[in-house]
């Protein structure tokens, strides 16, 4: 009948709605009766309060704050509820938190009501390694009050990389690699650590980095979590190690010394083994191109490590192994080692290594690793059904992992039985320990998920170091600049100096701008260092 | 409202929420509050929204619930999601028992068992026939949290009898069935076996007791089920063995439950623009402002509709962004929830109140399993890199 759109009102006492379009049938009032004609005497059926305490309800958003002033409160309450980690010290947790409240003490003196109570959440580092606590350092150093929180995987022990490649022969256990453990390094830097913490999502309208201990709000969020070392084809992860962090290098050394204790001491075998390998070396070396049917010997022989990957880190590993007294097979797509490196290079180290029990492989494409146990070849798939706390269609990997950890008595002996690599032609290779190293691969996921660009990394601004998303940076191993990936120790202090003086606002902002420069690389094959240009 | 003819891409779509919103804000929010306080069970709501096609959306075959196979439509996630949050934000209590509803058809579909398919499950994707799962139980103890409640013996015919008590399973009544998962005996320990079925409530060796009242949840029919030689055979088995078909089905079950966290936050949300006109000039006072909450709202629907292109996908990154879009909605329900009621004072703490039935409904979203702490505990063990032993 009318045309005029049926309007809504809202008792102020407590909310009810009254609608014309309803009406308050119980009330008497049908469908349709405009609030004009409700009698005088209604009261609100809820409430009882009488008609009088009826007002137009506004239906439209257009009172609500804008969006500016709303949104720079987004993370106050979730930042409140993360807890810190139980490895920051009570006396720096009690100390951030002081700084904190006294800043938001500070800050909500000045706040104006439409823009509420603004905490500075400060900057969130995701991953602890050598990026991620270099700009921790670098930010404290500009500012003593900005809050910093510091997200690792691990304990965030702090270490030196390329110590990895020589600790073996210097004798150095794996427990003396750390020169500051991850709680110690946060209490002087006052930073909070979120150690053994995984990051699950970013979420950019809220600004909060989602983990499983909670969301934490940031103001600068800065990824430093690297690369993780690629899995090989054909090669189990459960049964490779695959040496990228601290983490992983405690669990080879751990390997190495179970192998140890049980084949004997290693020291009184090693002249033995060399003089063994030396031969199979000089043998490898001529016979490189022959028909693997030829070499009888190279199923035979079972040497402590199989490792695949003669890179950089490959080379370097075999190399402290192999001075290290353990006998190793290297093993490599291409026909030498170190194929970045000059071909005179490359030979010149397998002449180095002649004296040592290394044997290098060349053209081997790996097809598949199985267990041997007590001399047979056990195959993967049969033996994952064991541990009945763990779905392992989820992740065969990992679950065969646990299996191993936590519910399989038999582990050891699998040790005791090697490990068998099959080449793609045919070629066997049995050893006691497996070690990958075919590369590093950036996790793209959270990249993916935040809106940043994936190229082979986080693709970065070579300027600026900004992943184009506001008020986000990467630094170290996870970024990549114009598709390349930056993989090197020396450039990170330049990154995070130029990260903290953007963040902090130095040199106008701008910082100096980042040389992209790559410095010359050190390769630490210690019986014969070299140096490959950039 | 008519069942849909025709699947006709955004077309339909449009019009399955149309016809969604108009049963949610309608017959539902008129039965709300004595689902909530007197437990009434709203059984003619859901079979309402299988007729109009809202249980359906997710199934693989959409010609279940009045679709053509001429327009090609395979199941559609997000739509099943969105249906079920435009529920929720009326009544959290029912957008749970469409989900039981929605992830039973999903193991008697995903099964391929034909006894479980063609007509029961037509019947399922409509609504004409009710459903519902009591997987809670097995999920955790796959998680390793938990023990198996349900044994399965093996009978001499081949069949399997079970035994055991399954504390609570929602959304059942005289003609319902749920699916279960029990242990099977004398498996050899290091070669556990399970297997999983669909359990009829009217079917002999099934007794359904009565169970301790929930908050919020005390319309969802929830009944302890108590099984004494309850037959498994053929005709209602959905796996054996159970872990692969857990494993492909895992992030499906999981992803369709964020329809319930974003549901019950856009209802908290609605609810603070209620009052912003008469109480805006105080309320600017508080955090966790609606036009906040909005847009991380929209962000974290955003992130639900891509997963939900691949619901059935198995790797361990798309498993960990399923189970952090659920924690997440749990985590904004809760602040939403909460915000809401802060928004609204003395009035949202009528027990007539939609926005304390909200809060309530907020803390059921984040502990109905996987609650946040299974959440995040498994993302924690799905983050790990696998090294050998």
């Amino acid at each position: 009948m009318s045309t005029i759109e049926f309007r809504q009102f809202i008792c102020r006492a407590c909310g009810l709605i009254y609608d014309e379009a309803v009406g308050d049938v119980d009330s008497g009032l049908a469908p349709g009766t405009r609030f004009d004609d409700i009698p005088e005497d209604w009261s609100c059926p809820l409430c009882g309060v009488t008609k009088a305490d009826f007002e137009p309800m506004v239906t439209s958003q257009g009172t609500a704050l804008p969006p500016a002033a709303a949104g720079a409160m987004a993370g106050f309450s979730v930042d409140g509820s993360v807890q810190a980690s139980a490895r920051v010290s009570t006396r720096v947790a009690a100390r951030v938190s002081t700084r904190v409240a006294a800043r938001m003490s500070a800050k909500s003196s000045q706040a104006s009501p439409a823009g509420g109570l603004k905490q500075r959440a400060g900057v969130v580092i995701v991953g602890a390694g050598t990026a991620g606590w270099t700009l921790a350092e670098q930010l404290r150093a500009r500012s003593a009050e900005l809050p910093i929180t510091l997200v690792s995987a691990c304990t965030a022990d702090r270490y030196d990389k390329p110590r990895l490649s020589v600790a073996l022969h210097q004798g150095l256990s794996a427990a003396d690699l750390p020169r500051e453990t991850g709680a110690q390094a946060a209490e002087r830097l006052g930073v909070r650590l979120l150690a053994n913490t995984a990051v699950s999502g970013i979420s950019m309208a809220s600004r909060t980095l989602r983990t499983t201990r909670g969301a934490i709000a940031f103001d600068d969020l800065v990824l430093a979590h690297g690369a993780h070392a690629r899995s090989c084809d054909g090669l189990p992860d459960a049964l490779t190690w695959r040496i990228n962090d601290l983490a992983s290098y405690r669990g080879l050394r751990a390997a190495l010394e179970r192998l140890e204790r049980r084949e004997g001491v290693r020291t009184q075998q090693t002249a033995e083994k060399a003089e063994t390998a030396k031969t199979a070396a000089e043998s490898a070396f001529i016979v490189q191109r022959a028909e693997p049917s030829l070499l009888p010997w190279k199923t035979d022989a079972i040497t402590d490590v199989i490792l695949v990957g003669a890179g950089l880190v490959g080379c370097e590993l075999a190399n402290d192994l192999a001075l290290a007294g353990y006998s190793v097979r290297l093993l490599e797509a291409g026909p030498r080692p170190l194929p970045m490196a000059k071909p005179e290079q490359s030979q010149a180290l397998l002449k180095a290594w002649s004296d040592l029990p290394l044997v290098f492989e060349g053209g081997v494409t790996v097809r598949s690793a199985h267990r041997r146990v007590h001399g047979h070849v056990q195959h993967q798939g049969r033996n994952q059904d064991q541990n009945q706390d763990q779905i392992h269609t989820l992740n065969q990997d990992q679950k065969h992992a646990q299996n191993h950890r936590q519910a399989n008595p038999r582990a050891a002996s699998d040790d005791a039985g090697g490990i068998e690599l099959v080449a793609a032609d045919g070629r066997c290779f049995v050893g006691r320990v497996l070690v990958s190293a075919v590369g590093l691969s950036t996790p793209n996921r959270l990249a993916l998920q935040a809106g940043l660009r994936d190229d082979n990394g986080i693709a970065v601004d070579p300027y600026t170091l900004s992943t184009g998303v506001p008020g986000v940076h990467a630094l170290g191993d996870c970024i990549s600049i114009n598709g390349q990936p930056q993989r090197f120790i020396e450039p990170i202090f330049r990154q995070a100096r130029l990260i903290a003086d953007r963040i902090c606002k130095m040199d106008g902002g701008q910082g100096g701008l980042y040389n992209t420069a790559l410095p010359p690389i050190r390769v630490k094959t210690t019986s014969l260092p070299l140096t490959l240009a950039a | 409202m008519n069942a849909p003819r025709e699947w006709a891409g955004s077309v339909f779509e449009h019009d399955l929420i149309h016809a969604v919103q108009a049963i949610a804000r309608g017959p539902l929010a008129e039965l709300a509050s004595d689902i909530d306080r007197k437990g009434t069970y709203p059984e003619s709501v859901l079979r309402q929204l299988g007729a109009v096609g809202a249980l359906g959306a997710h199934h693989d075959d959409r010609t279940l619930v009045g679709g053509s196979v001429a327009s090609g439509a395979g199941a559609d996630f997000g739509l099943a999601i969105r249906a079920m949050s435009e529920v929720s934000q009326v009544c959290g209590a029912t957008g749970f028992m469409m989900w039981c509803h929605l992830v039973c058809g999903l193991y008697m579909e995903q099964s391929g068992n034909p006894q479980l398919g063609g007509a029961w499950l037509a019947a399922h994707a409509r609504g004409e026939r009710l459903g519902a799962t009591g997987m809670s139980n097995p999920m955790k103890t796959f998680a390793g949290i938990e023990k198996f409640l349900l044994k399965a013996r093996r009978q001499p015919d081949g069949s399997y009898a079970i035994q055991g008590t399954l504390p609570w399973v929602s959304n059942l009544g005289p003609d319902h069935y749920f699916g279960a998962v029990a242990q099977v005996e004398d498996a050899p320990p290091d070669a556990p076996r399970e297997i999983m079925f669909i359990a009829c409530c009217d079917a002999p060796g099934i007794e359904l007791r009565d169970c301790p009242s929930f908050s919020a949840m005390e319309g969802t029919n929830t009944w302890a089920v108590r099984f004494k030689d309850y037959r498994v055979d053929e005709r209602n088995c959905v796996a054996d063995p159970v872990r692969p078909f857990i494993g492909r089905i895992r992030g499906a079950f999981v992803l369709l439950q964020t329809g319930m966290g974003l549901g019950v936050t856009q209802g908290a949300i609605n609810s603070m623009w209620q009052v912003e006109s008469p109480l805006g000039h105080v309320n600017e006072f508080l955090e966790d402002r609606p036009d906040a909450l909005q847009a991380e709202l929209d962000e974290l629907t955003a992130r639900i509709m891509r997963l939900a292109r691949t619901p059935y996908a198995t790797d361990t990154e798309h498993l960990i962004e399923v189970l952090d879009v659920r924690a997440h909605a749990s985590e904004l329900s809760l602040r939403a929830a909460q915000s809401a009621l802060l928004h609204a004072g003395a009035r949202g703490y009528l027990m007539s109140s939609d926005v304390q039935r909200r809060v309530r409904e907020s803390h059921f979203v984040a502990i109905v399993t996987p609650a946040i702490k299974h959440l995040r505990r498994e993302i924690a063990r799905l983050s790990q890199p696998v090294m050998p032993a």
